[in-house]
């Protein structure tokens, strides 16, 4: 990141030195708006989706439409399961999503089922999303915590308060047969709050060669959560990680709360759309980069409908 | 029965004495320095036999045992003719005067120097003086930009040095500077070519059907020769500019057997800001950006038929900034800065082996590097201890290629219609695809850490073979071979490669030319296509990233024409071309991500083009110039871009127009100006946004189009106009060019980008008209 902040402000700087800027006519044609859906159907947890209208390039950031009276169903193994229903105060949950709501159902979404969200509205045409939830049996076990320790440090804000934070060494077993079309997604909770950076210590290859785990900076660890891709073969091994080692998280109170290790586990079309998000992302800071373009799946409008499947196992 | 065979004896015998022949040769050189002329006409006024200079200034022409008239021609300079008994083999070294010759003499002979003879097509020559006279940027004479006025030659945007040839990319030009390849032409972000005109003798663009002796690139070949320096007499010219200064240095170390040359440019636009940055920022910041060039050579002619030449140059760019916060309790400095450039250096020697074989063999080596970093420095007491506590981040990228490498070339005339080139070379490339070094130290941190690739080595080798021969009075063709190879992590890319190109005379002096080629190109470049930045990574074809080839056909004529006396000269070229393998990045890689291999953020596809192009040029009078236009397409295609469909690339444009004219007033006072439009550029631009989220990350509004690059910039057109006004003084010659860039004020495109919080398209524009004003000086 640091990089790319330092080469992009020198481009800037001179390109601005020097340039002028105007508007001119290009001839974008007119957009007919479609339906848009975003939507998460991970299993063990109840489907959310974010629905809204399209909009045309030109128009202004803040006019996404809420879309309330909009029919959203869940079938399941083309069966109806689930009428997800338009939730307005979900701020806290999605703190940037232009104010258009959520839409939640009350059905658990289960592994390996094949799942399409319809959505429908009197003035759009009707779109849907199918996705397989992936079913694949990894086993977290035997999470050893005895290396954790909590210190404590003054605050820098308030003189006489003291913060408290665990740092140190976390065990766990992880096994089960890893699936050649699936992504794993490994991170760790600590009092309800994603633990900001671990250090991976086994330096299991299954992980540090995996493309991810080494950020756009050039940082290879801490990070907050590492992939690794499945393999096709069996996966039986005890992973170590250090976590907090630079002591960054800090609590209000002292800590006694398990550490939970969650293993979220991805098909691959989603795995490539969130790299192309992240790539989106980049090139916005960046004129340089050519436009990104994202994948969709869903039919009749735009967006993205993913499967996931999650374990969550606590410490004792 | 007896008799017969008497008879037969007597006509063959005779025939052999009728036919013998005897091979005159030597070398061309310009009477002044004792230059080297490259290209120019030598052939008998009466059988219209002939030849060419080669890149050194030597000829070769066989001719029967008769009195011959011999003639030496070239643009610019006082034709001479030489009368010779030719009853042996000769070796006849000519100085040809600078100068226009205006008798009834010339007018004859320059029929033979016709764009309708030479069998080569899609090239084109470009005199020096022609790049010097030049309207230009900032007053900086630009070779590229030059080159940029031809047709079938693209600029890459607005004041960009880069140039796109046929519809191929930047990396698919092989721009040699003698005989050594340059990885990297421009400066100043792409503004400004590192060519600097006072070292150069001769620049050659050939555009399509290659000569066998060139290879390993797909569309074009820039030849560029520096001089070597003078034999005869010290000089020194120079311009005192704007934002640069150059001044060239050349003179005999012994007259007439050693000469040297030497030339410098500095840009010093970060001297003349310096004040103002310092007085904007309250004298906390000091920025440094300027390029350089320097070019040197040393010429030995060690006897008539043995020539020594070493020549090397060196160029960078400097982009930075220091920065300290004069305001923090503690002492903070920050540096940061981009660093690029080129070295080159070429060691030759020619060799005559006979009047009618002629050996160069090189030396070369040629290394290009690019480098960005970033150092900060923090300077705090502990006031526990007094001590000074020292903390620092250091961080480094670096990417670039070395290639060091030989080769040896043969001329040989075995008849007068034979011009036979034939040779073989080696290069081996180390390239560094991405290196990132960073350090930490403070007081919880100690970390000094390198990642990224290993170089990688390889070597590419070639023979080829080429024949330059006239079949009969109307077909002219060259035919060739270049055989290359590329072996690179244990595998081993062969190639075969045939050249023809054809010339077949019609009545009226009208030509008509073809050419077929194919070439392939073992090194591939990953640029932004964005801009044209020095972010260039060279990196080599591999089992992922196989080598790119090109199939190339041409189809024209050519044919010079009068108009009131006035001569012209006339070509029209239609071409198709089709690339496999051509690399682009996947859609939002990044050059400077170490994470991934380079080859990971690659695709490999398809690419075609096709177009026609029209030249008309005036080359002699007062009023001189051309014209140039090009219609033409360009796409690519990729499985993993536009969903797999065929797109415009970038640079496709359908139409570019170029306008050159230099008007001379008198011996002292000229004009020039040329005009150019082009076409938009191919642009991809959202059409739609909606909104994607991630579990943890917000939701955010992306913009989405159905096809990549299917809008177009606003069309591109500028007015460029300068005067000269030369005076002789007592201690030389003096000169003054007034130029202004962009006449008329054209905001032509930078970059396109829509503004989300007005809901408009707008577009960023670098240069408005720009005046300037340099004083050269020539003693």
């Amino acid at each position: 990141m640091m990089r790319n902040f330092i080469f992009c402000k020198l481009i800037l700087f001179l390109v601005f030195v020097v340039s002028c800027q105007k508007e001119i006519n290009v001839d974008l044609p007119p957009h007919q708006s479609k339906l848009s859906l975003d939507c998460h159907l991970i299993s063990g947890e109840v489907p959310e989706a974010i629905v809204s209208s399209s909009l045309h390039s030109l128009a202004i950031n803040s006019t996404f439409n809420a879309l309330p009276s909009a029919e959203v169903l869940l079938f399941e193994d083309e069966e109806l399961v689930d009428t997800l229903l338009h939730y307005n105060e979900t701020f806290e949950e999605y703190p940037s999503n232009y104010d258009v709501g959520v839409f939640r159902g009350d059905y658990i979404i289960q592994p390996g089922k094949v799942y399409k969200i319809q959505v429908s509205h009197i003035n759009y045409e009707t779109i849907f999303g199918e996705v397989i939830c992936p079913n694949n049996r990894i086993e977290i076990s035997e999470i050893d915590i005895s290396g954790l320790m909590v210190d404590s440090m003054e605050s820098y804000l308030n003189v006489g308060v003291y913060e408290y934070f665990r740092s140190g060494q976390v065990k766990f077993k992880i096994a089960g047969l890893l699936d050649s079309e699936l992504h794993y997604l490994l991170s760790i909770t600590d009092a309800g709050n994603e633990v900001d950076a671990f250090n991976i210590i086994s330096r299991d290859p299954l992980i540090a060669t995996e493309e991810w785990n080494v950020s756009e900076d050039g940082t290879v660890y801490p990070s907050p959560s590492v992939y690794f891709s499945g393999s096709g073969s069996n996966l039986n091994t005890v992973l170590t990680f250090d976590i907090n080692p630079e002591g960054t998280w800090l609590y209000e109170k002292n800590i006694s709360d398990g550490i939970e290790i969650r293993l979220e586990i991805q098909k691959d079309d989603y795995f490539q759309f969130m790299k192309k998000v992240d790539q989106y992302e980049l090139s916005q800071s960046n004129p340089f980069v050519e436009m990104v373009f994202l994948p969709d799946n869903i039919e009749g409008g735009y967006g993205f409908v993913s499967g996931r499947l999650n374990y969550r196992e606590v410490s004792d | 029965m007896k008799n017969k065979y008497c008879i037969l004896l007597f006509c063959f015998l005779a025939g052999h004495v009728f036919s013998q022949k005897y091979t005159l040769s030597g070398y061309l050189t310009d009477k002044s320095s004792g230059e080297a002329i490259i290209g120019a006409t030598i052939y008998n006024s009466e059988t219209y036999e002939g030849t060419t200079t080669n890149a050194f200034g030597f000829y070769s022409l066989t001719m029967e045992m008769e009195m011959v008239s011999v003639v030496y021609n070239y643009v610019g300079f006082k034709v001479q003719i030489i009368d010779t008994l030719l009853n042996q083999d000769m070796f006849i070294n000519v100085a040809l005067e600078e100068g226009v010759q205006v008798d009834e003499v010339v007018v004859n002979i320059e029929k033979k120097e016709k764009i309708s003879e030479s069998s080569q097509m899609s090239e084109i020559t470009i005199p020096v003086k022609q790049i010097k006279r030049m309207p230009a940027i900032l007053g900086e004479p630009d070779l590229i930009k030059t080159l940029q006025l031809l047709p079938g030659v693209q600029s890459g945007g607005e004041g960009s040095a880069g140039f796109y040839v046929r519809g191929g990319g930047p990396d698919q030009n092989l721009i040699l500077l003698d005989g050594a390849p340059l990885y990297n032409a421009s400066h100043l972000f792409g503004f400004f070519s590192t060519f600097n005109p006072d070292a150069i003798n001769n620049v050659t663009l050939i555009k399509g059907g290659f000569p066998a002796r060139y290879g390993g690139r797909l569309s074009s070949v820039l030849d560029i020769s520096m001089k070597e320096g003078n034999l005869k007499k010290w000089s020194t010219e120079g311009s005192i500019g704007l934002i640069s200064s150059r001044v060239t240095v050349q003179g005999p170390i012994i007259k007439d057997k050693m000469s040297f040359i030497f030339s410098g440019r500095r840009t010093y636009y970060d001297i003349l800001a310096a004040p103002f940055i310092l007085a904007a920022t309250g004298g906390g910041t000091t920025a440094a950006f300027y390029f350089y060039d320097l070019n040197g050579k040393l010429n030995y002619k060690i006897s008539d038929k043995n020539r020594v030449y070493f020549s090397i140059y060196n160029g960078k760019d400097k982009f930075g900034a220091k920065y300290k916060d004069l305001y923090s309790e503690g002492d903070i400095e920050t540096q940061a800065g981009i660093w690029w450039g080129n070295l080159t250096s070429t060691l030759r020697w020619n060799h005559v082996l006979n009047e009618k074989l002629f050996m160069n063999i090189s030396l070369i080596s040629s290394q290009f590097k690019f480098d960005i970093g970033a150092k900060e420095e923090y300077l705090s007491t502990d006031w526990s201890t007094g001590n000074t506590i020292r903390q620092t981040f250091e961080a480094d990228y670096y990417s670039g290629i070395n290639d060091i490498g030989g080769k040896v070339d043969f001329d040989w005339v075995p008849k007068s219609n034979h011009f036979l080139k034939f040779g073989a070379g080696v290069t081996q490339h180390k390239f560094s695809t991405g290196i990132l070094s960073f350090s930490i130290n403070d007081s919880y941190t100690s970390l000094d850490t390198t990642i990224g690739q290993r170089p990688i080595q390889s070597e590419e080798s070639y023979v080829y073979l080429e024949d330059d021969v006239k079949l009969t009075k109307k077909l002219k063709m060259n035919l060739g071979v270049h055989l290359s190879g590329f072996h690179v992590r244990d595998t081993f890319f062969p190639s075969i490669q045939p050249r023809l190109s054809a010339r077949y005379l019609l009545r009226n002096n009208w030509a008509i030319k073809s050419s077929y080629s194919e070439m392939r190109q073992f090194i591939h470049l990953l640029t932004n296509e964005r801009a044209g930045l020095p972010t260039d990574l060279w990196v080599p074809a591999t089992e992922r990233a196989k080598p790119e080839d090109s199939w190339q056909l041409a189809l024209g004529f050519a044919k010079p024409f009068k108009i009131k006396r006035h001569d012209f000269e006339i070509s029209a070229e239609g071409y198709y071309k089709e690339m496999n393998n051509v690399i682009s990045y996947k859609e939002g890689a990044s050059f400077l991500g170490i994470n991934e291999s380079w080859e990971d953020k690659i695709e490999s596809g398809w690419g075609q083009t096709y177009g026609a192009e029209l030249f008309i040029q005036k080359k002699l009078g007062k009023l001189s110039g051309w014209l140039g236009y090009t219609l033409s397409w360009s796409n690519r295609q990729f499985v993993n871009i536009n969903k797999g469909e065929v797109y415009p690339f970038k640079y496709d444009r359908r139409h570019d127009v170029s306008i050159v004219v230099t008007y001379d007033f008198s011996e002292n006072i000229s004009f020039s100006a040329n005009w150019v439009y082009g076409s938009g550029q191919a642009l991809s631009l959202p059409e739609y946004q909606y909104i994607v989220s991630s579990p943890w990350r917000s939701s955010a509004s992306v913009g989405q189009a159905e096809n990549k690059n299917s809008y177009r910039m606003p069309n591109y057109h500028r007015l460029d106009a300068g005067m000269t006004f030369k005076k002789q003084k007592k201690w030389g010659e003096r000169s003054w060019n007034i130029g202004v860039y962009n006449v008329y004020n054209r905001l032509n495109p930078f970059f396109v980008y829509i503004d989300n919080y007005v809901g408009k398209v707008k577009q960023f524009s670098l240069f408005p008209i720009i005046p300037s004003i340099s004083y050269n000086f020539k003693f």
